[in-house]
């Protein structure tokens, strides 16, 4: 089953990177470009995996990602962050969004790939031992 | 909070205007006339109605923009598409503008209809204005296009036209990003390729952090500053040196105590970079002033910090982990060169140390000797200077003189250290330890050049010198030069047949030889220097067992 992923950010060019490369990796990629219409986007499409900018118009990824857990569908979906100041990030406001990754800009699209493959083996893990 | 969010709005505003431009030159082929309104009700400027019918023929243009102005308010209030009727009985739609999903703005177009033309509102106008109805109705009726039955298809028209606008734009703003990050990655790459590239043994450290590493990520990076701190390499080899790029008015001083205090305590094997974007606030000494943002990693050589490098001052605003990362990129490298930089000079120290142990030993056999090797060293590396020749030509000739009696120990001590007159027999003896030297050394290769120097050091310009008797035209310079040093330090040196010459003596002798034993240029350039002072530095630098004061010696 194709696995759907969230991608949101501001920077058109980030979004088409990652987006490209996900895709041509069989994802099905879903996006957004603040952090209120990821936040629309992920209620109403519960994707599997989100990756998120941190800095974006109207909610941060980080809010997305606090408010998101509020809902019963979406508490558990992992999140990836990046960021190009992981450095100023508050490790307990992370644990709390969810966020099991940060990747630091600037990324190589292998990276975010490997991180993405990585995740989703995860949380294939724990879905059937729950 | 509203203050915020106008802001965002005028922004915005400025950013879509644009779109405006195009949506109304495209209306205007229509037969519309456009209208944009920000959503506090006041009309964007460049953007007002311009309706001429209305203002024309009835002097309605307040009334007829305070129609526009209501039908934007209702689309604003409402969300959606709205229709209303011009104060000729003309049409008016408006429909909302987005800009990153917000409502901004409401665009207003109106357009004359057939319908009007038999209105009760142009019946009226015309009646208390006291014009003719019919040559208005003809006048207009060119000019209607449209029906009210098509407001709905023109709303539309309008929507799309704005949507497509508003997506050509985002997609050139796309397009710029991505062309803007691929530049400055580009830069970044073709910076660490040309690091790679100016890493070369030869080049001095401080000339490559300067400029290929400073004075670049000055450039790259968009910086004020760039400075390296360098740790000495042994405890001995002085203080921490600074090689810095910029223009902050900051002393090497300055900055040391800034890497030692400020810096250095904060890297530890899991921190290897240190960005601060509120630098100058964060209680400081007040010592770094001008500092407001700074980036610093360690220079890690050999798993020990050997110096930092750091960035300060960026000029397009905060520090983020993409300058992070090209700072250690470049850092590594920097401590990579100079590590090698470093091993390479351990390397040469430890080859002349050898060879100066070598030479003090075989010079040792003659008490008359000592120190004799490392002087004519010194001497020969003087005037290869003088002759301007290139520094790794000089160091060859300092090699040269400091090996050029190796050949002695191939000699009968009987012989060398004879204090009366030699016989011819133990004269040959002697005259072969060139030769015996350039065998000895004949299998180094990387001291091919140096054998040269010294198997030509006893010959003459007139071909009088052994062991070759080479014409002056087969005698390089290396041996001349070897040769006048030689000559020079035996002169001034007791030796066990006779005592040491006075100076002038010794020039006047050496001048007299200019031509036949000696290079003419070579002796001119040797006695342009102060020789007396040369002397006296000459025997202090002596490491040797018989310390003595020279020049003072030769006096009495």
């Amino acid at each position: 089953m194709a696995t759907k992923i969230l991608v949101a950010d501001d920077e058109a060019h980030i979004l088409h990177v990652v987006s490209m490369k996900l895709r041509n990796a069989g994802h099905e990629v879903i996006t957004a470009q603040d952090g209120e219409e990821a936040c629309e986007l992920c209620y109403a499409e519960q994707p599997d995996l989100i990756i998120t900018d941190y800095q974006m118009p109207f909610m941060t990824g980080m809010e997305f990602c606090a408010e998101i857990r509020n809902s019963e569908t979406c508490k558990n979906i992992p999140a990836v962050m990046l960021t190009a100041r992981g450095f100023d990030l508050d490790p307990s406001e992370m644990a709390e969004a969810g966020i099991s990754c940060v990747v630091e800009k600037p990324f190589s699209p292998r990276e975010i790939l490997a991180v993405v493959t990585e995740l989703l083996k995860n949380a294939e893990v724990t879905r059937q031992a729950g | 909070m509203m203050e915020e969010r106008l802001r965002m709005d005028v922004g915005a505003m400025d950013s879509i205007a644009p779109e405006f431009e195009q949506v109304r030159d495209q209306l205007h082929d229509l037969g519309l006339t456009l209208s944009v309104w920000d959503h506090f009700g006041d009309v964007v400027e460049g953007f007002e109605p311009s309706c001429h019918l209305c203002a024309e023929i009835g002097g309605l243009a307040q009334r007829c923009r305070e129609e526009a102005r209501k039908i934007a308010e209702r689309v604003v209030f409402s969300d959606r598409p709205i229709k209303g009727q011009s104060p000729l009985g003309g049409c008016i739609i408006g429909v909302p503008v987005y800009e990153r999903r917000r409502l901004v703005a409401a665009a207003v177009a109106c357009f004359p209809v057939a319908e009007m033309l038999e209105s009760e509102q142009l019946h009226r106008l015309c009646d208390s204005s006291q014009l003719d109805h019919e040559s208005i109705v003809g006048e207009l009726a060119s000019r209607c296009r449209y029906g009210l039955a098509h407001a709905d298809r023109l709303i539309d028209a309008m929507t799309k036209m704005l949507d497509r606008e508003r997506s050509l734009r985002v997609a050139e703003d796309g397009v710029h990003g991505l062309s803007e990050n691929l530049a400055s990655t580009y830069e970044e790459l073709s910076l660490v390729y040309r690091i790679s590239g100016t890493m070369k043994l030869t080049c001095e450290p401080q000339v490559f952090l300067r400029e290929d590493v400073c004075g670049e990520l000055l450039e790259v990076i968009g910086v004020q500053y760039a400075a390296a701190v360098v740790y000495p390499h042994t405890p001995a080899q002085g203080p921490v040196e600074v090689i810095a790029a910029g223009d902050l008015d900051l002393k090497a001083e300055q900055v040391r105590r800034l890497a030692a205090a400020d810096i250095a305590p904060q890297f530890t094997d899991n921190v290897r970079s240190l960005v601060d974007n509120h630098f100058a606030g964060n209680g400081r000494s007040g010592s770094h002033k001008g500092i407001d943002r700074l980036v610093a990693v360690p220079l890690i050589g050999d798993e020990q910090p050997i110096g930092i490098l750091l960035a300060a001052n960026k000029m397009a605003g905060e520090f983020d982990s993409v300058d992070v990362k090209l700072l250690s990129a470049i850092g590594n490298q920097a401590a990579v060169f100079l590590t090698n930089h470093r091993l390479y000079a351990d390397l040469q120290d430890l080859l002349l140390g050898v060879l100066e142990a070598l030479t003090a030993s075989i010079d040792a056999k003659d008490p008359y000797t000592c120190g004799h090797s490392s002087r004519v060293a010194k001497v020969s590396e003087r005037l290869a200077i003088e002759m301007g020749y290139s520094p790794e030509r000089v160091r060859e000739i300092y090699l040269a003189g400091l090996l050029h009696d190796v050949g002695k120990i191939g000699v009968p001590e009987s012989a060398l250290c004879k204090p009366g007159r030699l016989t011819e027999e133990e004269y040959d003896q002697i005259k072969r330890h060139p030769m015996i030297a350039a065998r000895i050394l004949g299998g180094i290769r990387q001291l091919d050049e140096v054998a040269t120097g010294i198997l030509t050091h006893h010959e003459r310009l007139d071909g009088r010198g052994y062991p070759q008797g080479l014409s002056e035209s087969e005698l390089p310079m290396e041996g001349r030069i070897i040769g006048l040093a030689d000559s020079f330090d035996a002169m001034t040196s007791d030796r066990c047949y006779r005592p040491a010459l006075p100076l002038p003596d010794v020039i006047e002798e050496i001048r007299r030889h200019a031509g036949t034993q000696f290079d003419p240029e070579l002796v001119e350039k040797f006695l342009a220097i102060d020789l007396g002072e040369f002397l006296i530095e000459l025997r202090s630098d002596d490491r040797q067992f018989r310390p003595r004061a020279v020049g003072q010696e030769r006096q009495e």
